[in-house]
C-alpha cells in the first residue's frame, strides 16, 4: 500500500511535470455526496479458532447494503476538458465499515468543463480504515455536468466503487486472525457542487 | 404496533404535503392562492427532502417541505428515517451582488410536525415551531442555492418501551442539530 502511494504521487508529479505552464488554468474544487448501493463482496478469512484448529473460508456473495458517502475534491483544471486532483471524505462500504478515502481523480468533460455535458471519471487510492490496515479504493463512472453560472456548476454522476477491507471477524481476536481480507463493489450515485 | 404509527404518520404527512400543495396549485389566485414559483431538493446531514416555494407579493415566499430525517440512520443505528412536514414563512432580509450573482439572506418562522426519533428516545410524534435562516443565491439557469440552518422549538411525544406510557418532552434534536448545515437546490418554475 506505501509503494502503491508513492507510485501514484511520482505518477502525479510526472504528469504535472510534462504539461506546459498555459495547460493549468486554475484551481477546481467540488463537494460531492450521494448514495452507495454495495451489492458484492469477495472474501478470504484465515484464523484460528477457539477449538485451536485453523479455519480457512473464501468466496463471494452478493447482497444489499446502503450506505452514504461525501467527499471533497480539490483540483485543477487542464486544457478545457480534464480536470485531476484529490479528494477525501467519509463513506460507508458495507454494514457496521466505513473508510476515509485518500484518492486521485481524473475527470474528462467532453463539452468542456464550463458547459452542460456529458463526462466520465476515475478516482484511484488509499481507503484509510479505524481498526485496520490500509486498503485499496478505486471508482469509474459517468455523469452529466450542469453549469449553473460562471464558475458554478452541478455533476450528477453513477459509478461502480471497489474498496478493500481487513474486517474483523466476529469471536475472532486479533491474535488468532491470521487473514482476513474483503473487496467490497457497488454503484453509487452522487451529486457534487463544483466551482 | 410501532410500524402501524410510523405506516400511518407517513401516510398522513404525504397527504397533508400533496393536500396543501394541490390547494395551491388548483385554486385560483383570487383566492389569495399562489403558484410554486420554486420546486427543489434539500441535502442535509440531518435530513433529505423535496420542498416547494411559493413567491409572495412583498419579496417574502413561503416553503412547504416534506423531509426523511436521518437520525442513527446515517451513523448505521437505526435502519428507517422519519417523516417531516415544514411549512415555513420568509423573510428576505437584505440582498446584494456579489461577483456577478445576486445573493439574499433570509429567515423566518413556520411549523414542523413529524414522526421521527429524538435522541435517545423511540420513534414518536412531533410538531412545534420551526425557524429557518439561510444564504439563497440565484444564478442565470434559473437554478437557485441556499445554504441554510433550520431549528424546531417543539414538543415530543412518544412511548416509554420499560413502562409503556406515553412521554412528552421538548424535541432536543431541534435545538443541538442547529448547526448541521442544509444545501437547497431549487429550479425556478
Amino acid at each position: 500500500m506505501r509503494l502503491l502511494g508513492k507510485l501514484l504521487v511520482i505518477l502525479s508529479a510526472q504528469l504535472a511535470m510534462t504539461l506546459p505552464a498555459k495547460a493549468w488554468n486554475g484551481l477546481r474544487y467540488s463537494l460531492d455526496w450521494g448514495y452507495m448501493a454495495s451489492v458484492y463482496q469477495t472474501y478470504r478469512y484465515n484464523y484460528i479458532a477457539e477449538e485451536e484448529f485453523r479455519v480457512e473460508q473464501h468466496g463471494s456473495s452478493f447482497f444489499l447494503n446502503s450506505n452514504g458517502l461525501v467527499k471533497l475534491f480539490v483540483g485543477t483544471t487542464i486544457g478545457r476538458h480534464a480536470e485531476l486532483g484529490m479528494f477525501s471524505g467519509y463513506e460507508g462500504i458495507r454494514q457496521d465499515r466505513r473508510a476515509v478515502p485518500l484518492c486521485l481523480r481524473a475527470g474528462w468533460a467532453f463539452r468542456g468543463l464550463n458547459t452542460d455535458g456529458p463526462m466520465c471519471y476515475a478516482e484511484g487510492g488509499a481507503a484509510l480504515h479505524k481498526d485496520c490496515a490500509t486498503s485499496g479504493l478505486g471508482a469509474a463512472g459517468l455523469g452529466w455536468h450542469c453549469q449553473l453560472d460562471h464558475g458554478c456548476g452541478l455533476d450528477f454522476k453513477v459509478g461502480v466503487n471497489v474498496c478493500g477491507d481487513h474486517p474483523p471477524i466476529k469471536g475472532v481476536s486479533k491474535e488468532s486472525l491470521r487473514k482476513s481480507d474483503a473487496i467490497y463493489s457497488g454503484i453509487s450515485f452522487t451529486v457534487g457542487l463544483c466551482f | 404496533m410501532v410500524k402501524i404509527a410510523r405506516k400511518v404518520s407517513t401516510i398522513l404527512l404525504s397527504l397533508l404535503f400533496s393536500c396543501v400543495l394541490r390547494a395551491q396549485i388548483i385554486l385560483p389566485e383570487e383566492f389569495g392562492f399562489r403558484r410554486p414559483g420554486e420546486i427543489g431538493t434539500i441535502h442535509s446531514p440531518k435530513q433529505f427532502g423535496a420542498y416547494f416555494c411559493f413567491p409572495g407579493p412583498d419579496g417574502s415566499y413561503d416553503t412547504m417541505a416534506i423531509m426523511a430525517d436521518m437520525y442513527g440512520v446515517i451513523s448505521g443505528k437505526h435502519s428507517s428515517p422519519g417523516i417531516k412536514f415544514t411549512y415555513n414563512h420568509s423573510i428576505v432580509v437584505k440582498d446584494w451582488m456579489v461577483n456577478g450573482w445576486d445573493v439574499d439572506l433570509y429567515a423566518g418562522p413556520g411549523i414542523s410536525l413529524g414522526y421521527l426519533r429524538d435522541a435517545g428516545r423511540t420513534m414518536g410524534g412531533m410538531a412545534g415551531l420551526n425557524l429557518a435562516a439561510g444564504i439563497k443565491t440565484h444564478m442565470q439557469r434559473n437554478v437557485d442555492l441556499a445554504l441554510e440552518f433550520t431549528s424546531d422549538i417543539a414538543f415530543y411525544i412518544s412511548e416509554n418501551p420499560r413502562y409503556h406510557n406515553l412521554q412528552l418532552s421538548m424535541y432536543k434534536l431541534g435545538l443541538t442539530r442547529v448547526f448541521y448545515p442544509q444545501l437547497k437546490i431549487s429550479y425556478r418554475l
